[in-house]
């Protein structure tokens, strides 16, 4: 299985003149935990549910797993979705909620969501509207992994839980995808959520595609370089600028360059992925006309 | 899917299951006294000349408790429909939309459509059943009543009996579903249903309800021996004569006495027969002289089951349409 | 089969080590330390990542690695195993590499350096000769 689990070519979503996402196109390969960041309103969850058939998109096409999102019940079979806030019905119990599963979900693994119930002490005859955030967005993360889906998307699943919470969250989902290997794809306007969970990520900025790429790759072609003032112009051709600072006689940059950078008079340090995606957020806001890279 | 439905509407269906039987008990033991009342009244037995039989009937079955059970089904047939709109129809799909549970269920591997379907499908039936139910109870338990006022003309009371009240309770819960959906906040739906389903049901026997099915039409000389107005203005000696010979059991349209050459009849009086010095039966003579025809227009009795089935038939189609509407926005809009 | 937990992983976000480098490190420690012997069990990948909450290939690549080093081998649909121990050959050069270490640290007190300088002289002279060496 190589073909990309979402590939998008040109998508973009309006609503009415505000535009949620412009031009977005992606190759996202199969089985990666791929972090979607971007500050809040940046679009994230525009691309989501776009992606799990909630929104249709305005121009451009997308693909999700070969398919057309939400095209029909088998295609809806294969995506697992947990929206965000981690909506569930306040007053159905965790029971009735696993049996709508099991109705609705030609692949419903029962032994894995009663499983999972157990495994975080819950009760299955509790109301759902009686849990905390964090057991409630644990029920929708078993209604949508019990699916067994070839490709789970989850919108911003740990924004609102507590430090804790927001750990079991992502050790359970983590556990699933090492049994069971499907590919993720999760968002966040914190990076620092989801540095250790994705190998992949996608850095959304006012409703465009910054950069994307496998996470080990970013960090290996980017570059912190500290040296005299310079015009960033005469820097070598193959390196590009993301983000740079000057004082009257230090320059700092941020930049991507594909070949190791060899220069005795520049300092060269690897980067955090937070100030990657830190540099990428604040070239988003400061250059007018952003340079759309992709790097796959 | 149904199941799950079934589960979300469990609690609603049996609060109405509960109240329908309450009503039922209700009914029964009323009817109860009814029935004695229509034997005692004679009406039961009576084959020639009822008419005394029958007011004495009336009279003790619009009085009393049995009075207020005529009136309180009568409302509540109306009232139902408005409750399966307000209850069942505004929240279905708004509550969903309000508390982002519709992003859950879209997951399920159900198409849209079918989500959409299976819950119309369960709340419309349990709809149907029970303005169904309800029209049945209460139609049978007023029937005698109905036939000693020939009240089935009275726009007040056809909209509650027969097949009617199934057209509505299917028009409100389709608009309520509707409105839901487009407004997106149970309460302001609740609240746009009951105002529109009012208009709707009011405008009805205003302006509709009259041209369902073709009206018939009769005209014949007018009998002044039989006029039930009879008005003469004496500042500008403008007249108005209506007649009452109209048809039994039927539901006058309208009911005018026009000259030989086809205008409405309105004087003027001729001072020599009508006037101050002149009695009023002298005037009627001379209208009588006129050759005045009268010209009705009315539904009879006959059209009462073609009329129920064309504006239950309205309201379905209504329902229907808004529904097709319902299922569009959703597949393409909704999100 | 032994049901031991042998250890348990743990990661330092701020070290700027990637997450698949610290486990390693944390494999030979253990190794090294002893607690790690020839034939035991490392953690199941879906325990390690239930435990850290990280992306399961991120163990994957370490377990991958250590087995490159030849430390560890697979066997298939049971788990990863020690192959190899560490701790003859380097618990034996600890010592004396410790008591050189700490003469060296007395000569740079002596020579005025405060312990942030003796750390930065550390660190500087580390990397330096790690380049040198992969260069």
């Amino acid at each position: 299985m190589t073909d990309p689990v979402l590939r998008a070519d040109g998508l973009s979503k309006r609503y009415g003149r505000r535009t949620a996402l412009s031009d977005c196109t992606l190759s996202i390969p199969p089985g990666r935990v791929v972090g979607l960041v971007g500050p809040n309103g940046a679009g994230k969850t525009t691309l989501l549910q776009i992606a799990v058939g909630m929104l249709a998109q305005t121009a451009g096409t997308i693909e999700v797993l070969g398919g057309r999102p939400a095209a029909n019940p088998a295609q809806l079979a294969r995506v697992g979705f947990v929206a965000q806030e981690t909506p569930t019905y306040a007053g159905l119990t965790i029971a009735d909620h696993l049996r709508f599963g099991a109705h609705t979900n030609p692949r419903w693994d029962q032994r894995l969501a009663d499983e999972r119930i157990a495994a975080l002490g819950l009760e299955p005859a509790q109301k759902a509207g009686k849990l905390s955030g964090g057991q409630r967005a644990q029920l929708a993360l078993t209604m949508a992994v019990a699916k067994r889906p070839d490709l789970l998307v989850l919108d911003e699943p740990v924004a609102s839980l507590d430090p804790l919470a927001r750990r079991e969250f992502l050790r359970s989902l983590m556990a699933f995808v090492a049994d069971h290997g499907a590919s993720v794809i999760l968002s966040s306007h914190l990076v620092s959520d989801l540095e250790r969970v994705c190998d992949y990520l996608i850095v959304l900025v006012a409703s465009r595609v910054r950069i994307a790429g496998e996470v080990e790759h970013l960090l290996a072609t980017h570059y912190r370089l500290t040296g005299a003032r310079r015009d960033p112009a005469d820097l070598h051709p193959g390196v590009t600028v993301i983000e740079g600072s000057h004082t009257d006689r230090q320059s700092t940059l941020i930049v991507r360059s594909d070949t190791p950078i060899d220069d005795p008079s520049l300092a060269v340090e690897q980067i955090t992925l937070e100030d990657l995606v830190l540099a990428y957020m604040t070239q988003a806001t400061t250059s007018p006309r952003p340079a759309l890279e992709s790097i796959r | 899917m149904i199941w799950f439905t079934w589960r979300q509407f469990r609690i609603p269906t049996w609060i109405t299951a509960g109240a329908l039987a309450v009503l039922a008990v209700l009914l029964a033991v009323s009817g109860h006294s009814l029935a004695g009342e229509w034997t005692a009244s004679g009406a039961a037995g009576c084959h020639a000349d009822c008419r005394n039989a029958i007011s004495e009937f009336v009279q003790q079955a619009t009085n009393g408790a049995n009075g207020l059970v005529y009136q309180f089904t009568l409302m509540l047939v109306y009232v139902v429909p408005a409750l399966i709109g307000i209850f069942w129809g505004a929240p279905l799909i708004a509550r969903e939309l309000e508390t982002g549970t519709h992003r859950l269920a879209w997951n399920q591997s159900v198409t849209r459509s079918r989500w959409l379907a299976t819950k119309l499908a369960v709340v419309g039936a349990a709809s149907v059943v029970t303005a169904g139910l309800l029209s049945w109870a209460v139609g049978s338990w007023a029937h005698h009543v109905d036939h000693a006022k020939y009240h089935w003309i009275s726009p007040q009371t056809y909209g509650a009996r027969g097949i009617v009240p199934i057209g509505y309770a299917v028009f409100a819960l389709a608009l309520g579903v509707t409105l839901g959906m487009l407004i997106r906040r149970t309460v302001p739906a609740m609240a746009a249903t009951l105002a529109i389903y009012v208009l709707a049901v009011a405008s009805m026997p205003l302006w509709i309800r009259a041209h369902l099915v073709p009206a018939r039409h009769a005209t014949r000389p007018l009998d002044v021996s039989n006029v039930t107005q009879f008005m003469f203005n004496r500042d500008n000696s403008t007249m108005r004569v209506v007649s009452g010979v109209v048809p039994d059991n039927a539901w006058v349209l309208s009911n005018r006495t026009v000259t030989p050459t086809g205008q409405v009849f309105s004087g003027p009086a001729d001072p020599q027969y009508c006037g101050e010095n002149h009695g009023p039966k002298s005037c009627l003579h001379w209208v009588g002289t006129l050759g005045l025809r009268q010209d009705l227009t009315y539904q009879p009795a006959s059209h009462f089951w073609p009329m129920q089935w064309a504006e239950t038939g309205v309201f379905v189609a209504v329902a229907v349409a808004l529904l097709s509407f319902c299922f569009w926005w959703t597949r393409r809009r909704l999100a | 089969m032994r049901e031991v937990r042998v250890i348990e992983f743990h990661l330092d976000s701020r070290s700027g080590v990637a997450p698949y480098m610290q486990l390693i490190q944390q494999v030979r420690q253990a190794m090294r330390l002893g607690l790690l012997g020839e034939g035991d069990q490392l953690p199941t990948v879906k325990d390690v990542v239930a435990h850290l909450a990280i992306n399961p290939n991120t163990v994957l690549k370490a377990y991958r690695e250590l087995e490159h080093e030849g430390l560890v081998a697979p066997r298939p649909g049971v788990g990863t195993f020690v192959t190899r121990s560490l701790t003859d050959q380097s618990l034996a050069a600890h010592g004396p590499l410790r008591d050189e270490l700490k003469s060296w640290l007395g000569r740079a007190r002596k020579a005025g350096l405060d312990d942030e300088s003796i750390q930065a002289l550390f660190v500087s002279t580390f990397r330096t000769s790690i380049e040198e060496t992969t260069r």
